[in-house]
């Protein structure tokens, strides 16, 4: 596939990753917090985003995905485009029984 | 430190048919049916939690300890830094300090069994079990089982929450009335009684943190599995697919986790 010297290897530092477990600390806080409040039927909506916030993190830095090829930065953006779909068309679907 | 001082060519010591590209690409594949697998509990949870069963799931979800849930959140993001510093330094070249860090994510992945080993005992102990049949049918299709249930607390003039509370025996008949609890334990009735949606929401949340415990417990051996590569400079600084891998699957275990924790936790 690759080879030789087009080849880089990119080191995320180790403050770089410090900064984003901080970050995902204090969005963890968040999320206890914002479940202290009751808001009906949109405590599920802000649980999901702020837990797609941290995923998002989680995959950008620590799966370095943010530093691949775009390539495989298109395939798992796809895969979870599917994954999206496959959710709203359930909901779709049970919503409007 | 610069990071640039530090890049190396992966491919210009003794690899000849490494494929970097398509080790990582085969590990992608592998992680994306880990996602459907779990993606599919998530999706039944979610039909569940927002339609006929909302009330119950609620009242359900509220037994469950948020301080363990955070804890471990806490445990396993902290175990992902920790995976990604053992990346970091042995992309640096220092073994042992690369070591340190797995040994740590290790530590970090059991900690977290012991917390779970504690919420499921402390479910045990009130008797809520994985699966108990007698129950599980009651949830599943057996209407007769359902109609029995609903016709036992029109007749009991209880509210549901005293019915529930009534203990019952293996094949659900309740304890009569005038025992003690512990006469009532004693006697065979140690059973609570559970409604659908509760009994859903626990089928639930077993299957789910079930297995994601046994991800958990994979991940172990794996990490071990990369301690004794490095260990045996199988793993260096201009060849470590195998520990990129492997961390790979251990921030999908951490993302799972990521949603687990507020669905069951917090939403209810």
């Amino acid at each position: 596939m690759s080879h030789g010297h087009d080849e880089e290897v990119h080191i995320v530092s180790f403050s770089t990753h410090t900064a984003v477990w901080l970050g995902l600390l204090m969005l963890s806080g968040l999320t206890v917090a914002a479940a202290g409040i009751n808001l009906g039927s949109l405590n599920l909506l802000i649980a999901m985003t702020i837990a797609t916030m941290k995923a998002s993190l989680v995959v950008a830095y620590f799966m370095h995905v943010k530093y691949e090829k775009p390539a495989l930065q298109f395939i798992i953006l796809f895969v979870i485009l599917f994954m999206f779909v496959v959710f709203c068309e359930t909901f779709v679907d049970f919503g409007t029984r | 430190m610069s990071a640039d001082a530090h890049e190396h060519d992966r491919f210009e010591v003794g690899a000849e048919h490494a494929d970097y590209n398509g080790d990582k690409f085969g590990m992608w594949l592998f992680l994306f049916t880990e996602l459907i697998l779990f993606g599919g509990m998530f999706l039944a949870f979610f039909v569940y939690s927002t339609g006929q069963y909302g009330e119950e799931f609620h009242e359900a979800g509220s037994h469950l300890n948020v301080f363990m849930g955070g804890g471990n959140t806490i445990v396993l993001l902290t175990s992902s830094l920790t995976m990604v510093f053992a990346i970091t330094a042995i992309q640096y070249g220092r073994k042992y300090l690369s070591m340190f860090w797995i040994v740590l994510t290790i530590l970090c992945a059991m900690g977290f069994m012991v917390v779970k080993y504690f919420e499921w005992g402390y479910k045990f102990k009130h008797h809520v079990f994985p699966a108990k049949i007698a129950t599980l049918e009651a949830a599943f299709g057996r209407s007769d089982l359902k109609k029995a249930y609903d016709k036992e607390f029109m007749a009991s003039g209880m509210s549901l929450k005293e019915f529930n509370a009534v203990p019952v025996n293996a094949s659900g008949e309740p304890a009569p009335e005038g025992l003690s609890a512990t006469e009532a334990h004693d006697q065979g009735y140690t059973h609570s009684r559970y409604t659908r949606g509760q009994i859903i929401f626990f089928g639930l949340y077993f299957a789910m943190t079930g297995l994601h415990g046994i991800h958990v417990l994979g991940g172990v051996v794996v990490l071990l599995w990369v301690l004794w590569l490095v260990h045996r400079n199988k793993i260096v600084s201009n060849d470590f697919i195998i520990m990129e891998n492997v961390g790979l699957y251990w921030h999908v275990v951490d993302l799972i986790w990521i949603y687990l924790f507020p669905v069951f936790y917090l939403v209810s």
